[in-house]
Formats: C-alpha cells, sequence, structure tokens
C-alpha cells in the first residue's frame, strides 16, 4: 500500500512539473491548482487497481484533463496534452509489467504496485522528454493536423505493445522489440523536431534577406539626400546672391523657394533615425506609393527600442501589405501612428475600406489570392504573443482600423 | 479655464498658436526664449500647457523639459514639443511630453493636440469622506490609490491622505474617473506611468506596483483604448 502512496504523490509531482513546463499561463490561482492535484492524487489511488478492469484507465484520462483545466486557455491543446500524458504513462507502465512478469510467478497485488512505482518513476524520463520537444509541444496547441500525427504514432505503439505483451511469450527478443518501438517513438518525435525547426530558420531567413532589402534601400535613401545636400551647399553663394539682388517679385521668390525645395526632397518619407523602423517604412511607403496611394505618417518614436528587427519586419510590413491591399478603390489613402511612450511602442493604421460582401453570413474577400488571407494577421498575433502584446481590429463605416500596442 | 504658455523663437509659430487656440483659453503667455520661461516657472508660476520648442537658441528644450520634471518636480504640467525634426533621443521620451508638433503643422494639428490635452485636464474630483470632513481631490494629481485594511491611502502628486473606505464601493467613481485598476487593492492614474510592462507598472515617483493576474489583460486594453482615442482624431477621417 505504502509503495502504491509514494508511486502517486511521485507521478502527481510529475505531472506538476509537466504542466508547469508546457504551459506557460496558468488560467487558476494556485489554491485552485493545488486543490485539483490534492483531487488527482486521491483519485488515482483510489482507483488503482489496474487488474480489474479498464476503470483505472478512464479515471486516470480524466484525472489528467481535470489537472490541465489549471492551465492554457484552448480544449483542443488541453485534449492533446491529456492524451499525450495519459498514452506515454501507460507505456511505461505495460512495458515495465511485460518485462517483468516472467519473473514474478505469483502475481500479487504489491507486486503491481511495485511496477507501477517504478513506472512512475521513469515519468522522468517522459518528463525530460517533452522538456526537449519545446517546438512539438507549441505546434501542438496551433494546428490540427500536425497534433493528430503526433498523437496518432504513439497511439498505435501502445497498440502494438500491449497486443505483443498478451499474445507473446515474454522472451529476451520481445522485451528488445518493445524497446525497438519506444526508441521508434523517441525518432520520431526528434524528427518532428528537427523539421518544425528547420521550418521556422528558414521563415527567419526569409524575414532576414527581406530586412537586408529595406536596409540596402535605406542606405541608397541617405547616400542620395546627402549628396543632394552637398550640391545644394556647393551652391548655396549663388543662391544666396541671387535672392539678395533685390530685383525679385514676390512670385518669383516662392517660385525659386518651390524649386529650392525639390532640390532637396526625395523618397525618405520616415526620418525618426530608428534605422530598423525608418528603413522598413521607407520600402514599404514608396510601395504603396508607386502604386498610387497617399500616405500620412506620425512618427514619434526614439532612436533606440527593444524589438527583434525581424519581428518590427513582420508587423509593420503586414500592416501596410494588408492595408494596400484591401483599401478601397474611391481613396487610396493610408493613415498610419507609430508612437513610443513609457515603454510601450503603439502603432495605429487606417485606410478606407473596399467593400466586403457577404454571402450567407460569411465574408468573401474580393482579393485574388484567397489561401493567404489572414495569414498576415495571424503572423501579427504570433509576434505580439512572444512579446505580450495585443492587437485590436475594427472594420466599420468602410473604415479598417488596426491598432497593436507593444509593451517594453 | 486651461493655462497656456508657448515658447518659441519663432514668432510666426507663437502666433499661430494663439490664434488657433484664442477662444479656447484666455490665459496665454508667450516666450520668445527658453530662458524667459523658465525665470517665470521658478519663481512659481504654473501653466497646464506649454507649447515648447525644442531647438530654441540657447536653452534646448528637452533641458527645459528635464528642469520641470525633475527640478521642479512638476509632474502636471503638460509639454507639446514643437520640433523641425523627427528624430527623437530617448532622453526625451522621459519627459513625458503629452504631444509633438512638427514643423510646418497647421491649425487642425494644433487643436487636435490641445483637444486631447484638454480633455485630461478637464475633468474632475474624487470625493473622499473622512468622519464629517468632505475632501475633494482632483483626479490628475493622484498618482495611485491603494487599499489598506479598511483605508484608502490615496497617493498624490504632493501628498499622501489616508480615508475610511473599501475599494469595492469607490472602483465604480474611480473607474469613471480614467483610472486603471491593476490589482484587487489598487487603481492607478495612467497620467502617471512612467514605465509599463505586461507585470508591473512605474509610476512617476519611482514606485514599481505589479499587476496582478486577472487585470493584466484588462490593464492593457485599457491603454489601448486611451491611446487610441488620442489618435481618433488623426486616424479616422
Amino acid at each position: 500500500m505504502i509503495t502504491l502512496i509514494i508511486a502517486n504523490m511521485l507521478y502527481s509531482y510529475i505531472i506538476y512539473l509537466l504542466m508547469n513546463g508546457i504551459y506557460k499561463e496558468k488560467s487558476s490561482d494556485k489554491l485552485t491548482e493545488i486543490i485539483s492535484y490534492i483531487l488527482f492524487f486521491g483519485t488515482i489511488t483510489l482507483f488503482s487497481n489496474y487488474e480489474s478492469g479498464i476503470e483505472p484507465y478512464f479515471v486516470l484520462a480524466g484525472m489528467l484533463f481535470v489537472v490541465t483545466l489549471n492551465y492554457g486557455n484552448n480544449y483542443y491543446s488541453r485534449i492533446c496534452i491529456t492524451i499525450l500524458i495519459f498514452l506515454f504513462t501507460n507505456m511505461l507502465y505495460i512495458t515495465v509489467l511485460a518485462i517483468c512478469t516472467p519473473y514474478l510467478t505469483n502475481s500479487t497485488i504489491n507486486f503491481y504496485y511495485a511496477i507501477i512505482l517504478f513506472s512512475r518513476f521513469l515519468m522522468v524520463l517522459i518528463y525530460i522528454g517533452f522538456m526537449k520537444f519545446k517546438i512539438i509541444i507549441e505546434n501542438l496547441m496551433e494546428s490540427e493536423k500536425h497534433s493528430f500525427i503526433i498523437i496518432m504514432t504513439p497511439t498505435i505503439t501502445l497498440f502494438i505493445i500491449y497486443n505483443l505483451v498478451l499474445t507473446m511469450k515474454m522472451t529476451i527478443w520481445l522485451i528488445a522489440d518493445i524497446v525497438g518501438l519506444c526508441i521508434i517513438n523517441v525518432i520520431m518525435f526528434y524528427m518532428f523536431e528537427y523539421i518544425n525547426l528547420m521550418n521556422e530558420k528558414k521563415n527567419e531567413d526569409e524575414l532576414i534577406k527581406q530586412q537586408n532589402a529595406y536596409y540596402n534601400m535605406q542606405f541608397e535613401l541617405m547616400r542620395e539626400s546627402n549628396e543632394k545636400l552637398r550640391a545644394l551647399r556647393h551652391d548655396l553663394k549663388n543662391h544666396i546672391m541671387y535672392l539678395q539682388s533685390g530685383s525679385l517679385s514676390d512670385e518669383h521668390i516662392s517660385e525659386y523657394k518651390s524649386l529650392l525645395d525639390a532640390m532637396l526632397s526625395n523618397n525618405e518619407y520616415a526620418k525618426s533615425g530608428n534605422l530598423a523602423i525608418d528603413s522598413i517604412l521607407n520600402f514599404k511607403i514608396n510601395q504603396a506609393v508607386e502604386k498610387g496611394f497617399e500616405f500620412k505618417l506620425k512618427l514619434i518614436i526614439p532612436e533606440q527600442i527593444n524589438l527583434k528587427e525581424t519581428d518590427l519586419v513582420i508587423l509593420l510590413g503586414n500592416i501596410i501589405d494588408n492595408s494596400i491591399e484591401h483599401c478601397a478603390e474611391t481613396k487610396k489613402q493610408i493613415r498610419m501612428t507609430i508612437r513610443y511612450e513609457y515603454g510601450i511602442l503603439y502603432i495605429d493604421s487606417s485606410n478606407e475600406a473596399e467593400k466586403i460582401s457577404m454571402i450567407d453570413g460569411k465574408i468573401i474577400s474580393n482579393k485574388p489570392d484567397k489561401h493567404n488571407h489572414g495569414i498576415g494577421l495571424k503572423n501579427i498575433s504570433k509576434v505580439l504573443e512572444k512579446y505580450n502584446g495585443e492587437v485590436s481590429i475594427e472594420n466599420e463605416n468602410n473604415r479598417f482600423r488596426i491598432c497593436i500596442i507593444i509593451p517594453g | 479655464m486651461i493655462k497656456v504658455a508657448i515658447c518659441d523663437d519663432d514668432m510666426a509659430i507663437c502666433e499661430l498658436i494663439e490664434q488657433t487656440l484664442e477662444n479656447k483659453s484666455n490665459h496665454m503667455e508667450v516666450f520668445y526664449t527658453g530662458e524667459e520661461l523658465i525665470r517665470n516657472l521658478m519663481s512659481g508660476k504654473r501653466y497646464d500647457v506649454i507649447f515648447l520648442d525644442i531647438e530654441l537658441i540657447s536653452i534646448s528644450g528637452v533641458e527645459i523639459g528635464h528642469k520641470i520634471r525633475s527640478e521642479l518636480n512638476d509632474v502636471i504640467t503638460q509639454i507639446i514639443y514643437i520640433s523641425s525634426k523627427e528624430n527623437y533621443a530617448m532622453q526625451l521620451f522621459k519627459i513625458r511630453p503629452a504631444d509633438f508638433l512638427v514643423k510646418p503643422f497647421g491649425k487642425d494639428e494644433i487643436e487636435g493636440a490641445f483637444y486631447n490635452i484638454s480633455r485630461l485636464l478637464e475633468n474632475n474630483t474624487i470625493k473622499f469622506k473622512n468622519g464629517y470632513d468632505i475632501n475633494l481631490i482632483k483626479v490628475n494629481e493622484i498618482r495611485y490609490i491603494n487599499s489598506e485594511a479598511r483605508k484608502l491611502r490615496v497617493v498624490t502628486v504632493d501628498c499622501e491622505e489616508s480615508f475610511y473606505g473599501k475599494m469595492d464601493d469607490f472602483i465604480e467613481g474611480f473607474e469613471t474617473a480614467g483610472l486603471i485598476r491593476i490589482h484587487k487593492s489598487c487603481v492607478i492614474n495612467p497620467m502617471h506611468i512612467s514605465r509599463y510592462t505586461y507585470d508591473f507598472v512605474i509610476i512617476n515617483d519611482g514606485n514599481e506596483l505589479n499587476i496582478s493576474k486577472p487585470y493584466k489583460t484588462k490593464v492593457r486594453q485599457q491603454l489601448m483604448n486611451l491611446w487610441r482615442q488620442k489618435n481618433d482624431n488623426f486616424n479616422n477621417c
């Protein structure tokens, strides 16, 4: 009996570690969390006669799910995590049981308890494993197709192990098979992790490439404006002499002034001195202007802010691209404010939205590339999640407005 | 009535601001040098809003702003900076300027900036009772309010006072006055935040206050709304 209690305490603690490792956000307070674990411990201790039938398994799965209610905010991810932990717990238990059966002929209840204790002890390995595959766990909460595959593999493995144990005689070969199956599972997880990592890296490279293009253009703009300034300075004496000659009418002077203005003006719209933001904005605004847009920009930011450049590319790039694509043909104007205040970066962008057609209550986009629709917003939310930021979108009276707040 | 000071060495700009706000404020003072403005401030004069040029001849607007905030310990005066450049040093943001006007600007911009501030300033007072005494405290002077035991500790710009009362009884009034609840027993004035992160805020007297879990997203949302309102006249036309 004491072994069982120790086993379950250990198990509860490992589940606690697992949950806190997997989820960053808790959705309930400390007290509720502790109570739920005590409940978890009590219930699985009560229903622990695994030889009596299938109920203890259901109870375990149910209780795991109850514990996950303390964390996260999405039922889908909770169910996935429950299933995964449940599968691995039992995979271990059955494997250990299978390996031990031939060595003990009189299977007393204490014998089962000892096996439970041992297999719970091995859960530490599972804990380490879960922590290693961070990206898989993160993706589990997002894409459904992905998580289905991840869950299917251990499920099938569990069935195979179970059947092997039931139908075959326990030999050293069978044990080797079972261990082999487990290793295949681990390898599969490694592969998934690797693919995900590669994907992420590819995306990051793509963004850096974009950022480099922006920087190149910014450099070009700065060089151009420098040259213009130098040319003007060179001729400054002549200009002043001409203006001082006194024989000019007012009309002449204003004409001359606009001529000088034209000499100095270029395509540099953002001049905040913040290289990352300036270069992205200038690139994107020039793109918009080429397409016939009017761009009103209000930029009040310091020269340095704590945001990764690639994240800025995602945020600003997607917002402006969205505006360009969805702007109404009648008034091609984008208004954007970027502002910094007490550690927060605010981005506010608005434009006249194109007419949105509704069919059966669903929004039908006029955009030709329907597949990419909404991906921009998804990427924005992903970046915001990283910085604990928030986005609000307003689409009223044919006006589209997106606001973003990023705490520093 | 809102007291306005305008400080710019460019007479045309001073005149433009004066003309624009003519019927919105009957107390306007114009200074053509920074020294003049500082002299006035040092002698104890205060304004609600100062339009301040960054590139003044002998002393920079940033220095003046710094003097106002740290030497004179004045966190209430709203500063609107006027500048011809668009790049600002981090130093400038520590002064907590209310807004920026970039030359060349017109009446619309001045009105927009002024409107946002007057909305902040016009708001009222909160009534507290201490026995039979009734205390009125100006909202924009409140830094934060803490509830301790059965008392509410009101920390204002220049003093601290305690009143009997419970947070839950007052919260409605606090929230309509624009204060933001960050904790079961604490509300802050967003006007006096000097730094905000998702987990805590630092008030401009240096106090760091934690935002408790249930309020984190709500606080963020309220700050977002505040700021959106500020941008309404630029982004909604």
